[in-house]
């Protein structure tokens, strides 16, 4: 499993603020009823056509691992949640639902949910157009096997009317430490709103200062369009968080020493609770962003999606009691910290 | 029925919401619709670990509560409208020309009216022309009927006519 460095082991662009990007396409199979109505025949049928043809990934070097949810336990969901490669709401139902993702898990295709196909790709940082690339260019490969639901008028047919033209939505996880501490965030959300985005909190990645921007328009746009429309926007709150944390931190002489102790705790500490490392994770995130200390935000990424609750119990393979899972974690932040050289 | 909210004008437009699976109703006239804050995104409801999908691409309008409920059905799915606008999802890609009429209104709502797909096409997608679509589906029916799917040459029957109505009356209109 750990033969591929993972998407969040990756640098990305702009990734001291810029968490992740992910581009999702919705497909339907034509001559299928939407999912919700589908008997169990269907289902099946549906399930063996989209991984039949998604044997024609390896021709761009992707090789996918197939997760049936009606064989898959509970820790493992939530592992698959806890690694953001399907929602819960899709890893709730176990019939009919099956995943497949590739080795590096930034490629995810999930068959079965609200509509036939969900194609996700996810990068490292702010990478909105390169994802959008690459998801397109499964799409076209699965195309030339099977029939997607498509209407010149309205574009790709979704279950939900919300979702009609393109199907795709791309979304950016941001830490916006700065503008929630000067509470401009939910300005900004209205502000976004007006320009066919949505932007919420998320507690994904567990810190509190995690926002999630999403496009909302599908129809009356290209995928092109709607990628950089995005990217445009982000790089604007980029520079306004840039702002807000340096306003925050004028005349905090203690913040560096408050970072390094931090540090300090993550590097020794025997027990870490997942608040704590949280927490920890999102300071240190400011201190990358305002050059005060010198690690590669990749790390933070790994550490947020690997130490969550079940991660770590899948892990060790064996039940731990909240004390052990804290003990674990310990040693996992650790053992990573210990890999990489501490500049300053 | 009266709005929800005020309890004085007729409700017109159902707002229907999913969040975490648990589903809510509204029913609001026109006024309180306007001034109902469907975009807020930092209730506690959404602040949780959210699919955008679940939580807020629903939380729409989903249909006008229609005057005189209608007895049609998509002869694919067999869904009827009103199935539709209690769980904000179409049962097939046929329903979207079955009850394109009845949808028009939530659509120019939600993409902008008259607003038309400019993205991707697929590759082998051959219907610029809806008569194109029409002969296709005939084809298939003739076929159907050849193998005795007789339940299969019924619903594509009732279909055809369905979207051939559909596309007199857009001429006219």
């Amino acid at each position: 499993m750990s033969i591929f460095l993972k998407w969040y082991e990756e640098n990305g662009s702009e990734d001291a603020v810029v968490l992740s990007s992910t581009v999702s396409l919705a497909r339907n199979l034509s001559g299928y009823p939407f999912s919700h109505l589908t008997n169990q025949t269907e289902r099946e049928e549906i399930i063996q056509k989209i991984t039949a043809a998604a044997a024609r990934l390896d021709r761009l070097g992707l090789s996918m691992r197939t997760v049936d949810l009606q064989t898959t336990e509970d820790l493992q969901r939530m592992v698959l949640a806890e690694h953001r490669l399907a929602s819960r709401e899709f890893l709730r139902r176990s019939g009919g639902r099956v995943l497949l993702v590739s080795g590096d898990e930034s490629v995810c295709l999930a068959i079965g949910g609200e509509d036939h196909l969900l194609i996700s790709v996810t990068a490292a940082g702010l990478e909105c157009e390169k994802t959008m690339r690459l998801a397109q260019q499964i799409d076209d490969l699965l195309e030339e096997q099977l029939t997607f639901a498509f209407q010149d008028r309205l574009g790709y047919l979704t279950a939900s009317p919300d979702h009609l033209g393109t199907g795709m939505q791309a979304s950016v996880m941001l830490h916006l430490f700065g503008m929630d501490r000067l509470s401009l965030t939910a300005k900004l959300a209205n502000t976004v709103s007006k320009m066919g985005m949505q932007l919420y909190g998320v507690r994904a990645f567990g810190a509190t200062h995690d926002y999630q921007i999403t496009n909302r328009m599908t129809l009356g746009l290209t995928e092109e369009q709607a990628a950089m429309n995005l990217e445009t926007i982000v790089r604007q709150i980029i520079d306004r968080e840039m702002a807000a944390q340096s306003e925050c931190l004028q005349g905090a002489e203690r913040f560096e020493d408050r970072l390094y102790r931090t540090l300090g705790e993550l590097q020794f500490a025997r027990r870490l609770s997942l608040e704590e490392l949280q927490a920890a994770l999102s300071l240190l995130r400011v201190g990358i962003c305002q050059k005060r200390i010198s690690l590669p935000p990749r790390l933070l990424n790994t550490l947020a999606i690997t130490a969550g609750e079940a991660s770590i119990l899948f892990g060790k393979g064996e039940f731990l009691s909240a004390g052990g899972r804290e003990e674990a974690r310990a040693e996992l932040v650790r053992a990573r910290l210990s890999e990489i050289e501490l500049l300053k | 029925m009266l709005c929800e909210k005020c309890r004085q004008h007729p409700a017109s437009v159902s707002y229907h919401q999913i969040i975490d699976g648990e589903e809510k109703w509204l029913c609001l006239c026109d006024g309180c619709a306007e001034s109902f804050d469907l975009s807020h995104p930092f209730t506690e409801e959404f602040s949780d670990f959210s699919d955008p999908k679940q939580n807020l691409f629903r939380s729409r309008l989903s249909g006008r509560v229609a005057d005189e409920p209608t007895k049609k059905r998509c002869p694919f799915c067999e869904s009827h409208f009103d199935e539709i606008t209690k769980t904000g999802r179409l049962g097939c890609e046929h329903c979207y020309e079955v009850f394109f009429g009845e949808l028009r209104p939530t659509l120019d709502h939600l993409h902008g009216a008259g607003t038309v797909h400019k993205g991707k096409v697929p590759r082998r997608h051959t219907e610029s022309d809806p008569s194109d679509r029409l002969m296709q589906l005939k084809e298939r029916l003739q076929q159907a009927i050849e193998s005795q799917a007789f339940e299969e040459a019924a619903r594509l029957r009732d279909l055809i006519r369905l979207l051939e109505q559909a596309s007199k009356g857009g001429e006219e209109a």
